[in-house]
């Protein structure tokens, strides 16, 4: 019964994860990039909430905490789209690698910002900020196993986002554009998709994604702190590894999958040892499926 | 009208091409030949906008392509195929047609949001035209990487023509095709003609670009040896001389 009860949790926090993951797949599927600083903009976006939840007294009132969702999903978008114009645009056509650096520095660089905020703004605390929501002291029992009301807003939250991303993308125009430029840009471009155009909307969209993901998250721990991305960032890489890179539908699989394992393992062992468990299943994985298992027909980019 | 003037280009020390001139009227056909590494797809890239000319115009309509971004060039009239294919091939037939749409849609707005407009009723009819058309309608939702080879350069031919192009560039379309598709490219090519696009064709198959040339230009180490009708163009001793060596006369 505990097993069931520490696997329903995982899957219901995992949501959360396959939301990091997409916005990360994402980008890398359009930029052939890898966005390092995916998780600091979530944790910009988590701050921001925070801070609206704090400011307006968002502790029983469920209207400051839907104000406080979007406005992190917003900050999401801008910060994502500032890190896009600092740290990518004015590498294009450069290495691979370069992107990866200068995102990383970007990165450190918000960490940075707010480890000193949160020591010099008073309504924020050293290490780690509350984030008060009404959520924090909701319980339901199915039967007898217990679960927590902000993991089931959060899980129902990400299913709904996945929902309307994956509709986007496979039933508007700007959703087919977006799989054109993934699978080949040059030719993409030929048939007049501005790929700028499609970068643009894709870091906002992805960015907007980790900031509602950010949220959510934070109101499930009912803290934020300025290190809560890079923790996020290592485990989307997990996710993204696992699924296969590039795969929209197996991040969000793998994203419920990796929740789970988390949760059993913490729960029934013990939480230092989450992570290794986790890697060990990756790698055997990795053995017996490299390309992950969501990857689908590696085709050519050119 | 679509112009070519003065245009070069050269990779390095490589003139690739040098100060080529071609001019297409709409509804007219414009073989372009030479032998392999003559600057054919050097044009076409040119044209498109791949590449960049070192000098030179083009100009369709009296609207200036030169050295436009690919996508305006497209958005203005001109579309074209690969020589080795480049369709969506993890996109479904359908979708692959409609990828012109979505550049072609006027509103941001219907982008975003699939409603049934008055645009996106003629977009929805003329994508039917299209696969019915290139016989593709009993494949519209497979994957396109699931087509045969004759298949897929039904669809990539029906692709650009989604764009609206008024000038179409076709590179090597004949490549790989059996008798049958043969026949069915040079109708096709023939029919659009007749619509009034304007048409540059580059291709090996020399039958087939005799058969269905207005005009043809030869190209040879990027420069221009020769233009005129297919009559022409087959007795001409240059051409001859740049296909087959200087000692061969044809019997």
């Amino acid at each position: 019964m505990l097993v069931l009860e520490y696997a329903i949790s995982g899957l219901l926090f995992g949501a959360t994860y396959s939301l990091v993951a997409i916005g990360f797949t994402l980008i890398f599927g359009v930029l052939n990039r890898f966005n390092i600083a995916h998780g600091a903009t979530l944790m910009v976006a988590a701050f921001g909430g925070a801070t609206i939840s704090i400011l307006f007294g968002g502790k029983d009132s469920y209207i400051i905490l839907i104000a406080a969702f979007f406005s992190a999903t917003l900050i999401g978008a801008i910060v994502g789209l500032i890190v896009r114009q600092i740290a990518f645009a004015p590498l294009k056509g450069g290495s691979e690698l370069s992107p990866f650096v200068t995102s990383a520095a970007m990165a450190l660089i918000l960490e940075e910002l707010f480890v000193n905020l949160t020591q010099s703004v008073s309504i924020y605390s050293m290490e780690v900020t509350e984030f008060p929501s009404p959520l924090e002291n909701l319980v339901f029992f199915l039967g007898e196993i217990y679960i927590r009301g902000a993991y089931l807003v959060i899980f129902l939250m990400a299913l709904i986002i996945m929902g309307i991303l994956h509709w986007w993308l496979h039933h508007t125009k700007s959703g087919l554009a977006i799989r054109c430029v993934e699978e080949n840009p040059t030719a993409a471009w030929l048939m007049g998709i501005n790929g700028n155009r499609v970068e643009i909307i894709v870091f906002a969209v992805a960015s907007a994604i980790a900031g509602a993901a950010g949220c959510l998250i934070s109101v499930a721990y009912g803290t934020v702190t300025p290190f809560l991305g890079s923790n996020l960032l290592l485990v989307s890489f997990v996710v993204l590894v696992l699924a296969g890179i590039g795969s929209v539908r197996g991040a969000m699989i793998c994203g419920l999958l990796v929740g789970i394992i988390e949760t059993v393992t913490a729960g029934l062992i013990s939480a230092q040892t989450k992570e290794a468990v986790l890697f060990i299943i990756l790698f055997t994985v990795l053995l017996v499926k490299p390309q992950g298992i969501f990857a689908t027909s590696a085709t050519e980019r050119d | 009208m679509f112009e070519v003037t003065g245009l070069s280009k050269s990779f390095g020390g490589l003139k690739a091409l040098e100060n080529l001139d071609i001019s297409v009227k709409s509804g007219e056909v414009m073989g372009l030949i030479g032998p392999n590494g003559s600057g054919k797809t050097t044009t076409i890239n040119l044209i498109t906008g791949l590449l960049k000319a070192d000098s030179g115009k083009v100009q369709l309509d009296g609207k200036d392509l030169t050295n436009k971004a690919a996508d305006i060039i497209a958005k203005l009239g001109t579309a074209r195929t690969f020589q080795n294919l480049r369709i969506f091939s993890r996109q479904t037939v359908r979708d692959n047609i409609r990828v012109a749409q979505t550049t072609l849609c006027k509103s941001v707005f219907s982008k975003f949001v699939p409603f049934l407009t008055d645009e996106e009723r003629a977009f929805r009819s003329e994508t039917d035209a299209l696969l019915n058309e290139f016989e593709l309608s009993h494949v519209s939702h497979k994957r396109a990487e699931s087509l045969s080879y004759g298949e897929k350069k039904r669809l990539e031919m029906a692709r650009a023509l989604a764009l609206k192009p008024k000038i179409l560039l076709l590179d090597e379309p004949a490549a790989g095709m059996n008798p049958l598709e043969l026949d069915w490219l040079a109708e096709t090519i023939v029919g659009l003609k007749k619509s009034g696009l304007a048409i540059i064709l580059v291709e090996h198959h020399m039958k087939l670009v005799m058969k269905i040339c207005d005009r043809i230009t030869v190209l040879n180490f990027g420069n221009k040896i020769a233009e005129g009708n297919p009559k022409e163009i087959t007795n001409n001793k240059d051409v001859i001389t740049a296909y087959l060596g200087k000692d061969h006369t044809i019997a």
